[in-house]
């Protein structure tokens, strides 16, 4: 009975990073917007989840942090997919950039200055490409420097310098005219370029900030995700180890039924849902499409960066190379297998979880004894002592993704207009 | 009237290839603004790379060594992509044909030259099975070729993993399995130049001495080949004429009597036989052996790189694939010279296909410099 115990905790802990990575799958799905880059995104909260945890000393500022390194590369997904929409974006970029280069010149005024320039190109760009009159374009980037230059100097603060030049260049980039620029990308392709983009600046940041090593410094045992069952049962007891689980996967399974709710109950829900099925009936209904589909390709990046960190904050204490591998795709195979349905999408990330704790079980000595029980019962003799091969247990989860893709796929639905950009006309 | 009054300059803008290279230079720069970011100097760094790659003939050939297998895969994934399916699979159908031309290689005993041959059609028929698996799914089950793909790469490489560390075949002294017999090896002059024949001759003639050292194999020609070969099947045979007639427009091939399942069939277990060959001259002409790998080694993911920036024709996956050998071994020196992470070679090739992946950005681009020309 222990044995189900532990194989039901395993899957338990297996389970959370891939049901918020799924339940970010699911949302962008509904509103039309493929997702490839998860896994990129993963990637991305992972790292970010054990650095800024390591910095801070805090798992859950790191956790946060996952959530926004996540969304921030999932909202270059939205500009390509779906609109040049997200100006805080922009402005997030000018500070970020201003700000880093300010830090390692050590000099304020190299950081003003490159957030203004920064800020104005930003603002130059998109200008000149919605045909927005010259004189306004250098204007408008004028204004943004001159401005954050100013109030940089006047109150010898390089702080408000940054924020006020980002702050102009933001505002003025929210022209209706430029937000609603498509650039028409295939969703697939964005997604894979999402994976490059991500995979390849986890593990540059990650060399940057810890000495050119490829894992982050573990956190201490103190510093992760607390588990707030523990000690209430038993040493290893059957409860004990099925409950005693850390935060995150109580988290997750909340977060399930926090989706649900937005998707079917909320106007966010319908809106989202709407724009995915028929964005020319909901943009004649006054939905704003672009906005309502960055909000949802922005969401799963964030969830998606939560999935990665409840892997390296929470599992494993770090973020390292191989820690990803597959599971953003993992995620995106059980939404469609969960019917693009928050719940099933959980079941499905529940079924691969069990998978990995039956590959961890059997390849645990009890495991091994039991098989050879097993076989020792059924055949008169052992044939197989050493339990099933390493490798071979390894490819249990994606065999039986396979198994169940083959078993499920053609009676699932997914939205109508998915994987279609949209365009206003 | 517009069309004919475009200058030289214009129809060259408006082409594919000024498309490609444009998004070439804005991952060069998005590369250089993330280095400066970081605190290096991006064109110290670039120049490193570049010095890194032509300064020395064994540095050519390094770069051809390192862009033959991208080539490859290269045509892998652009055939499949012509005939409408994404296959990113080509990571798995590697591994697979080099785990067939290892087992060839190390446990059949075959003459010189043949036996390579023969290891590489293992490699083919392998990993074509492995793709065409992969398209038999999507035929039968409708599963999604992205997922099964992806699936199936996992599954490649634990039986890769497997395989090779199977007690008859492992290496006692290393995570990796023997070595191929000499008469499976298709590097050139391999054993002769280590030989004292060749040292000896080696000696006297030092440009050739740099020239061999890399290991350089027959791979480039067989990926010459295989160009042609891709372009001949797609454009001059009927097959490529209702392979790409899926692709364009599945519904309108159905219609007109094509057999859209078997074209998903076919088109993968060709595309898995490209990446197969990819694996199967890399195992006999560079590594010898396969080994016990922790993760992919990316051949299959830069493959997919590589035909979205060659516009998954044949003549624009040999040059992509080409500069991606240069970037990724000019790349590596990056770190060993200047310090900075080799990573940023993948985020300049992400930037890249980003920039690929929004045609309607160049377009829009182009537009604003015709309408400045009609507006004086």
């Amino acid at each position: 009975m222990i044995e189900l115990a532990f194989i039901l905790g395993t899957t338990l802990m297996y389970a959370t990073p891939l049901i918020y990575t799924a339940l970010g799958a699911t949302i962008t799905e509904h509103s039309g917007v493929v997702n490839i880059g998860l896994e990129g995104m993963m990637y991305m909260g992972a790292f970010a989840g054990a650095a800024v945890g390591y910095a801070a000393g805090n798992p859950w500022i790191g956790f946060i942090a996952a959530g926004i390194a996540g969304g921030l590369l999932a909202s270059l997904h939205g500009i390509a997919c779906v609109s040049f929409g997200p100006n805080h974006i922009v402005s997030g970029i000018a500070i970020f950039i201003g700000i880093t280069v300010g830090y390692y010149t050590n000099n304020m005024w190299i950081g003003i200055i490159t957030t203004a320039i920064t800020g104005g190109l930003l603002a130059y760009l998109p200008g000149k490409i919605a045909r927005i009159s010259f004189k306004s374009i250098y204007l408008i980037s004028g204004i943004a420097i001159f401005v954050g230059i100013a109030v940089g100097y006047l109150s010898q603060s390089i702080w408000i310098g940054l924020i006020i030049t980002a702050i102009t260049g933001g505002l003025l980039i929210y022209l209706p005219k430029i937000s609603s620029l498509t650039f028409g990308a295939n969703h697939i392709v964005s997604g894979i370029a999402i994976n490059f983009i991500g995979v390849g600046l986890a593990l540059f940041l990650c060399r940057i900030f810890f000495k050119n090593a490829t894992m982050t410094i573990p956190l201490p045992l103190d510093d992760k995700i607390s588990r707030p069952l523990n000690g209430i049962f038993m040493e290893n007891s059957f409860w004990d180890n099925v409950f005693n689980q850390y935060t995150t996967v109580y988290l997750a399974f909340f977060m399930v039924l926090l989706v649900w709710f937005m998707l079917y109950k909320t106007r966010l829900g319908i809106r989202i849902r709407s724009v995915g099925e028929h964005p020319e009936a909901a943009d004649t209904l006054g939905i704003n499409v672009f906005k309502t589909k960055h909000i949802a390709v922005i969401l799963s990046g964030v969830f998606a960066g939560f999935g990665g960190a409840a892997m390296s904050i929470a599992i494993v204490s770090r973020f390292q190379p191989t820690l990803i591998s597959g599971h953003g795709f993992i995620a995106l195979a059980a939404m469609i297998f969960g019917n693009w349905k928050p719940q099933g999408a959980m079941l499905a990330c529940l079924l691969f979880g069990s998978a990995k704790g039956l590959e961890i079980f059997l390849g645990s000595t009890k495991g091994i004894q039991l098989i050879t029980d097993f076989q020792q019962k059924l055949f008169g003799t052992v044939l197989i002592d050493q339990g099933v091969p390493a490798q071979i247990l390894a490819m249990l989860p994606y065999i039986i993704t396979l198994l169940f893709l083959i078993g499920f796929v053609g009676k699932a639905v997914p939205p109508s207009a998915s994987g279609q950009s949209y365009e206003k006309n | 009237m517009e069309k004919n009054n475009q200058s030289k300059i214009a129809k060259f803008f408006d082409s594919t290839l000024a498309f490609a290279i444009m998004s070439i230079l804005l991952g060069i720069v998005a590369g250089a603004v993330v280095l400066l970011i970081a605190g290096y100097h991006p064109l110290k760094a670039y120049w490193v790379m570049l010095e890194g790659i032509i300064s020395k003939p064994k540095y050519i050939m390094y770069t051809i060594n390192k862009a033959t297998p991208l080539i490859m895969t290269g045509f892998s994934v652009a055939f499949a992509f012509r005939a409408g399916l994404f296959n990113i699979g080509a990571e798995g159908q590697f591994i697979i044909g080099s785990l067939a031309a290892m087992l060839v290689g190390c446990l059949v005993e075959l003459p010189f030259a043949i036996h390579a041959f023969v290891a590489i059609l293992c490699g083919i028929l392998a990993a074509g099975l492995w793709g065409g698996l992969s398209g038999y799914l999507k035929a039968k089950f409708g599963v999604h070729e992205v997922i099964s793909t992806i699936m199936l790469n996992w599954i490649a490489l634990y039986l890769n993993n497997f395989i090779t560390m199977l007690p008859g075949i492992k290496n006692p002294n290393s995570e990796a399995s023997k070595k191929i017999l000499d008469s499976a090896r298709i590097d050139i002059l391999g054993t002769w130049k280590v030989s004292d024949i060749g040292l000896a001759w080696r000696d006297t003639h030092p440009f050739f001495n740099d020239l061999l050292k890399p290991d350089i194999n027959i791979g480039i020609l067989i990926a010459g080949i295989l160009a042609i070969v891709m372009s001949y099947i797609l454009n001059k045979t009927t097959l490529g004429y209702e392979l790409r007639t899926v692709g364009f427009n599945k519904d309108a091939a159905e219609a007109s009597g094509i057999n859209v399942n078997r074209s998903f069939v076919i088109s993968m277990g060709i595309a898995g036989a490209f990446a197969g060959i990819a694996g199967a001259t890399h195992v006999l002409g560079v590594s010898h052996e396969t080994t016990n790998l922790a993760t992919s080694e990316g051949y299959g993911f830069d493959g997919i790189a590589v035909s979205l920036i060659g516009n998954n024709s044949s003549i624009g996956c040999f040059l992509a694939g080409l500069l991606f050998g240069a970037l990724k071994y000019g790349g590596s020196k990056i770190q060993g010279v200047l310090g900075a992470p080799k990573e940023i070679i993948n985020i300049v090739i992400g930037t890249i296909i980003f920039f690929i992946a929004m045609p309607k950005l160049m377009q829009l681009l182009i537009k604003i410099k015709r309408k400045r020309g009609t507006q004086k």
